[in-house]
């Protein structure tokens, strides 16, 4: 079924792709984008990491903690909600907290992963443009 | 005996972006994930960590520990490269490797010199592999440099060149030095 390119993107991701425990790397046709099949639903974000702008689809999914991570830093977010979650870091460098005084945990913003809305039909994920 | 070589290189970003993505800290266990599985502080002191680098083999944890010195603004250096655990059958029982990487601006250019000196100091027996051990270290230094550039050539598409500061200098952002390394390259101009 073709969609209106005004509202979406021209290429569609099929379903059947997004079996596995790697986020795909997809081509919307205009943008790049990182979908992931989460318990049983699929879900479409930008694929640029909030935090310094990896690109999602090169880290990893682990469906048991309902995470993916960015391939750069390690930081993981939420597969469902694209909520920043976990910060691998905190641990390694825990004894070196408060070192710094340019460095300010506390000021951490939100981070989360730019969710992109979609359209499932026939097996295809038809993303909506922002 | 020892075996000295440097590698050279222009790296094609600002000098304070190439010492800012030397100091994160936080990406070497990821972007650097072939060369590392593990990375522990040791000890703080000053200007000089050290660290413990290690692989999983046969169900251990091997590795060796390191010493990375900073010499503000742009000079790093490395020493003191030890087994860890100290059983273990490296060739860090044998060698005595030393490294200094030196970033500088070349004139009139928005880009970084980087010269990457390596001493291998080595008995007898081992000085016919001298030629593998650097082919070996040129190898691992190219693969990591690759990978920074990488990371900063695409973010340099994202935010522009001209940007690429502000996200090491946010204060919630934590690097090695940071402190000495606000003093030497300030603050960003632009959000």
């Amino acid at each position: 079924m073709l969609r209106d390119e005004k509202a979406f993107f021209p290429n569609p991701i099929a379903l059947t792709t997004l079996a596995g425990s790697s986020p795909l790397r997809v081509d919307l046709g205009g943008l790049e984008a990182v979908a992931v099949l989460h318990a049983g639903r699929p879900f479409v974000y930008r694929d640029l990491c909030p935090h310094m702008g990896g690109p999602i689809s090169g880290g990893d999914y682990d469906p048991g903690k309902g995470t993916v991570s960015c391939p750069w830093h390690g930081y993981r977010f939420d597969a469902a909600t694209g909520a920043h979650v976990f910060n691998p870091n905190q641990e390694t460098f825990a004894c070196m907290t408060g070192l710094y005084k340019t460095h300010k945990p506390d000021a951490a913003p939100a981070l989360r992963l730019q969710a992109l809305a979609f359209v499932l039909d026939a097996g295809q994920i038809w993303v909506r443009r922002p | 005996m020892k075996h000295r070589f440097t590698v050279a290189e222009e790296l094609d970003c600002p000098l304070p972006v190439a010492v800012a993505a030397y100091l994160d800290c936080e990406h070497y266990l990821f972007l650097h994930r072939s060369l590392t599985d593990s990375l522990e502080i040791v000890k703080v002191d000053g200007f000089k960590i050290t660290v413990r680098q290690s692989w999983k083999a046969f169900g251990l944890k091997l590795g060796h520990d390191k010493t990375g010195e900073y010499f503000p603004p742009a000079e790093f250096r490395i020493y003191d490269v030890v087994p860890a655990p100290r059983w273990f059958p490296s060739v860090h029982h044998v060698i005595d490797i030393k490294t200094r990487l030196r970033y500088e601006a070349p004139d009139e250019r928005d880009t970084t010199m980087m010269t990457f000196d390596v001493e291998l100091d080595m008995p007898f027996f081992v000085w016919p592999f001298r030629g593998f051990l650097q082919r070996l270290i040129e190898r691992m230094h190219a693969e990591q440099n690759a990978e920074d550039l990488a990371m900063i050539k695409r973010r340099e598409t994202l935010v522009g060149r001209a940007n690429l500061l502000n996200a090491y200098l946010r204060d919630h952002h934590f690097c090695y030095h940071k402190d000495e390394f606000v003093k030497h390259f300030g603050r960003p101009t632009s959000a």
